[in-house]
């Protein structure tokens, strides 16, 4: 077999090439809408897995479509603790016996245009965080110390982070300095009906099917609260739908996609396959 | 039945499991208790929050089915009857308004319905039946892992029914409502022919029911309908009338040709001698719920937690346990509100000082801003008696001596290496590596790398290079509460060491202190020590020993060294009074670890109404006070040294972190470890 190829791609300059699937569950298309064409930088919260990332993809494609025939560039930053102001704005690198400057992601899609999306972003320290600042108020430029210079945003540059409110303890909060420079839409679980169609489309299985993985689901996540059990995401049902459509049987596939992976509790699995044997004919 | 006894499945082994489905399928919380032997043939109701199951039953599907039963009646809305709202199978003969039917606060809409009928009895058993089957039917629709077994346990329960054919004629109808509810149409009796109308407009009516959508407005519905053919019936056995044939399988439309009855509330009607005698039976389906029972009644006499009891109400899905009656709720609520507002003095309104001292016969008031006041539960009003309690806060002058602390490591040198795996066991989550810091324990490779290339492109250079392990901040926050009163003083029996002088409990417990001190600080969580004694109500003794924010000094072990056995224990306004300190932690967790004696007494505790009634009182008090801890977030253990057993708090504990050390040289490592696993969770 040859050796394929792997496509590379500047990283400012990645496009999603086709229309994403994806379902409005409310008004956030209009919303991100309005808030792209009037500069507001947006902060997307809510659940691991509920359809953030692939509603910014979606956007990015929506908005350049509209202007462009082709998506916006998408630059995605995946935010850890150890990220660093220079990983973002970038830093200079030794080359032979001098020193050379490279720009940072966040600087390249600043320059470039397009959505920057910070996801994760509380994960960031805090110093790390503020280079966003005048980035995110009618500034809107980045400022690079090392360099002395300022660098103006993209008439077309859109800064969107993203935030899981549930799982961080509440010290590892945004501070309201940096908050309060995002318009914020919600995401949550879809409604069971819209988290069908999705995995049905997504995992490639009947709506019958679909419908009750959704259901599962729904059921599961009740022990949120009661049983302090993270019910499953639309993620994991995809997952389910996936392998059942590869031949696995349905018990198997959900014990795999979903009992195994939300807890690790012996007990809270019997409850799980329960509820799951109840759906589900063996 | 003797081969499937067999493989008997006790509920215990299917308990948490089915408790978890329950919970997912209704969303709410939900105890399974098993039946006593001496319940199972009149089980008390379920409440809102228990459901009572026999221990042992010939399968887990059974079990499994009679717990989906009960969890799908919240998710099909059983409860969320709406008396005025049309069903989606029958057209509707309920009145179209509420007029001359009686609606008090506080009803479901099923009472009000229920009011429609004369025999009420009859209409209540009646819909239990209907909405049960309309249950079933949901369920084998939406969860098809349940209709298989649905369908065999209802097979088994048709196999032992009783017989029809000896039944009087509205017998006999009531017995085909049941095995219809059962799906059971295989059925065929002989019996009048008037009942063969009947018999088979409810199997239509069980056709409309059992379709897909039908809501509790249409069991609603049918209940009126079958009710009405029911009471047609005569209720004693005809004798010498030629009977016929009856199948359930034929089945008539129920809308088309039969006078369905229009005037509500039913008119009564004139009783027969045989109606009281010969009342319809319904005989229960196993795996189906008993109906709550006072809704039999018509005029509701039960006591406010009767009728709290779970009867076709729609409760709050949040189950908080309330375990006062409702009169009470509003002084409970205006307890926790005071509980977590700062200390302030109460203001007094009262003339002179002097008076002080005679409020004590009621209510206590002060200006001393060390001195808190506190209500007290008196179980026998069954109400907080208002300011009661005096606490006030005192510092104990630290004694010179300061060995304390390193004398304790150095007699549990044996001890130590466990305690500090122990100790290890907890630490680790709570560091965490951190780079790029001003300074640290270690360099930064990463950043030192960049420092060395700034500087040689001549531009600014920081000088965070280094990495540190930082504490991540603290989660946990725990409270000590010594019991200093004067029993602490006696000594502990068997001292292994004769030449060693005797120890009192208070020596352990100071010793079990250092212990903590050792471990919380290693392990970085908040730490805060009180003792507590006193000498009646107005002069409760509070000793700060070390305070949350006091760090961990000489001057503190000393302190505590300083601790003498002093009077009484009147142990409630010190867990209120811990609790209002712990409450102002911005810790996740919060711990409040109480070591006493176990006896609670003191002068003037519950002193009104009687010497035998004092331990009740001051072990109710204790007990309120440990609830208004849980209410605030706070995790409440009781640790008891009592060498005899003289337990008087092992009771009321029964449902919270509690034990007795009888060993007091146990104690300090019982202490760590117990405070490793309430920390664990
Ligand atoms: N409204 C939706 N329309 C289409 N697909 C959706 C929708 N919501 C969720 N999904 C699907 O759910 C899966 C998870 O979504 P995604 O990866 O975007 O989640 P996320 O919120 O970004 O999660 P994380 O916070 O873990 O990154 C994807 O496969 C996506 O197709
Ligand atoms: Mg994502």
């Amino acid at each position: 077999m040859s050796r394929i190829e792997a496509k590379q791609t500047p990283i400012e300059e990645y496009r999603v090439a086709n229309e994403p699937f994806y379902l409005p569950i409310a008004n956030e298309v209009e919303s991100f809408e309005a808030a792209y064409h009037n500069h507001i930088p947006v902060l997307l919260k809510g659940p691991t897995g509920c359809g953030k990332t692939r509603f910014v993809e979606y956007m990015s494609w929506r908005l350049g479509i509209q202007s462009h025939d082709m998506a916006l560039p998408l630059v995605t930053i995946n935010c850890h603790e150890d990220l660093t102001a220079s990983d973002l704005v970038g830093r200079f690198l030794l080359s032979n016996s001098s020193t050379e400057w490279v720009d940072g992601p966040l600087t390249r899609a600043v320059r470039y245009g397009g959505i920057c999306y910070l996801d994760e972003v509380v994960e960031a320290r805090k110093d790390t965080t503020v280079v966003i600042h005048s980035l995110t108020d009618y500034r809107r430029f980045l400022p690079i110390d090392k360099l002395g210079t300022i660098i103006d945003a993209h008439e077309e540059f859109l800064l969107v982070v993203s935030y899981n409110p549930g799982y961080q303890s509440s010290l590892k909060d945004l501070k309201h300095s940096t908050r309060q420079r995002f318009a914020a839409i919600e995401f949550g679980y879809p409604p069971l009906e819209i988290e069908a169609s999705i995995i049905a489309h997504e995992a490639g299985v009947t709506l019958d099917l679909a419908d009750s993985l959704a259901v599962l689901a729904a059921k599961l996540r009740n022990l949120n609260t009661l049983e302090m059990l993270e019910g499953p995401n639309t993620r994991l049902l995809i997952y389910a739908g996936k392998l059942i459509r590869h031949g696995l049987d349905a018990r198997d596939a959900i014990e795999m996609a979903i009992t195994q992976a939300i807890t690790d509790d012996a007990q809270l699995q019997g409850g799980v396959r329960e509820v799951a044997e109840a759906i589900f004919v063996g | 039945m003797a081969s499937s006894l067999e493989h008997a499945v006790l509920l215990e082994q299917v308990q948490r499991r089915l408790t978890i489905f329950y919970e997912a399928l209704s969303a709410r919380s939900v105890s399974l208790v098993p039946l006593s032997e001496e319940e199972r043939s009149s089980p008390p109701p379920d409440t809102r929050s228990t459901v009572r199951l026999p221990a042992e039953q010939e399968s887990a599907d059974w079990y499994k089915l009679a717990v989906g039963h009960r969890a799908i009646h919240y998710e099909s809305g059983t409860y969320k009857f709406k008396f005025l709202s049309p069903a989606r199978h029958f057209s509707s003969l309920r009145p179209d308004s509420l007029k001359g039917i009686p609606v008090y606060d506080g009803d479901s809409q099923l009472d009000w319905f229920f009011r429609l009928f004369a025999n009420r009895a009859l209409a209540l058993d009646l819909f239990n039946v209907l909405e049960d089957f309309r249950i079933d039917e949901w369920a084998a629709r939406k969860y098809k892992g349940l209709a298989g077994l649905c369908s065999r346990i209802q097979s088994r329960e048709l196999d032992i029914r009783p017989d029809v054919s000896d039944m009087a004629p509205r017998q006999a109808l009531a017995e085909v409502i049941v095995r219809l509810s059962l799906n059971g149409r295989l059925l065929r009796f002989d019996a009048p022919a008037f009942l063969r109308d009947s018999v088979s407009i409810a199997v239509g009516i069980f056709d409309s029911l059992g379709t897909a959508g039908a809501t509790v407005e249409d069991a609603a519905e049918a209940t009126i309908r079958i009710y009405h053919l029911l009471v047609a019936m005569p209720n004693v056995a005809v004798p010498g009338i030629e009977k016929v044939p009856i199948a359930l399988s034929e089945s008539r439309s129920h809308d088309a040709g039969v006078r369905w009855p229009t005037e509500w509330p039913e008119p009564d009607p004139v009783h027969l001698e045989g109606d009281v005698v010969l009342e319809v039976r319904f005989e229960p389906v196993s795996y189906r719920e008993q109906m709550g029972f006072w809704l039999r009644n018509y005029e509701a006499s039960a006591p406010p937690e009767l009728q709290s009891i779970f009867t076709f109400r729609d409760m709050p899905a949040r189950s908080k346990i309330l375990l006062d009656p409702d009169p009470m709720a509003m002084q409970d609520d205006e307890f926790e509100q005071d509980l977590q507002s700062p200390p302030k003095p109460l203001p007094h309104d009262h003339g002179h000082e002097e008076e002080d001292r005679e409020h004590a016969a009621g209510e206590i008031h002060t200006h001393d801003p060390d001195v808190f006041i506190y209500p007290e539960w008196d179980y026998q009003k069954n109400a907080y008696l208002k300011n009661w309690c005096a606490l006030r806060e005192q510092s104990i002058a630290g004694g010179s001596e300061d060995r304390l602390y390193s004398d304790t490591l150095r007699r549990n040198s044996t001890l130590i290496p466990r305690i500090l795996k122990v100790v290890e066991s907890i630490a680790p989550e709570n560091l965490r590596k951190v780079y790029r810091m001003p300074f640290g324990d270690d360099i930064d490779i990463d950043a030192c790398i960049d420092a060395v290339i700034d500087l040689s492109a001549g531009v600014k250079v920081s000088d965070n290079v280094y990495s540190a392990r930082e504490r991540v901040a603290r989660d946990v926050a725990v409270a000590f509460l010594l019991d200093l009163s004067a029993s602490t003083a006696e000594s502990v029996a068997g001292s292994s060491d004769p030449k060693e002088e005797s120890r009192r409990i208070i020596d352990v417990e100071k010793e079990s202190m250092m212990l903590m001190l050792a471990v919380t600080t290693k392990v970085g969580d908040a730490v805060a020590i009180y003792g507590f004694s006193g000498t009646g109500r107005d002069d409760v003794q509070f000793f700060c020993l070390k305070e949350f924010k006091d760090r961990f000094s000489a001057e503190v072990v000393q302190r505590i060294g300083a601790l003498k056995p002093v009077h009484t224990t009147r142990m409630a306004p010190a867990i209120r009074h811990a609790v209002r300190k712990l409450v102002r932690q911005e810790c996740q967790t919060k711990m409040l670890m109480i070591i006493s004696d176990g006896r609670p007494f003191d002068i003037d505790y519950g002193i009104d109404y009687g010497e035998e009634f004092i331990l009740d009182y001051a072990v109710q008090d204790t007990r309120k006070a440990l609830d208004e801890a849980r209410a605030n977030g706070v995790v409440p253990f009781l640790l008891t040294v009592d060498e005899e057993g003289n337990d008087y708090l092992r009771e009321m504990c029964s449902d919270m972190g509690y034990e007795i050390i009888s060993d007091i040289t146990q104690l300090p490592l019982r202490i760590v470890s117990l405070y490793r696993e309430l920390r664990a969770g």
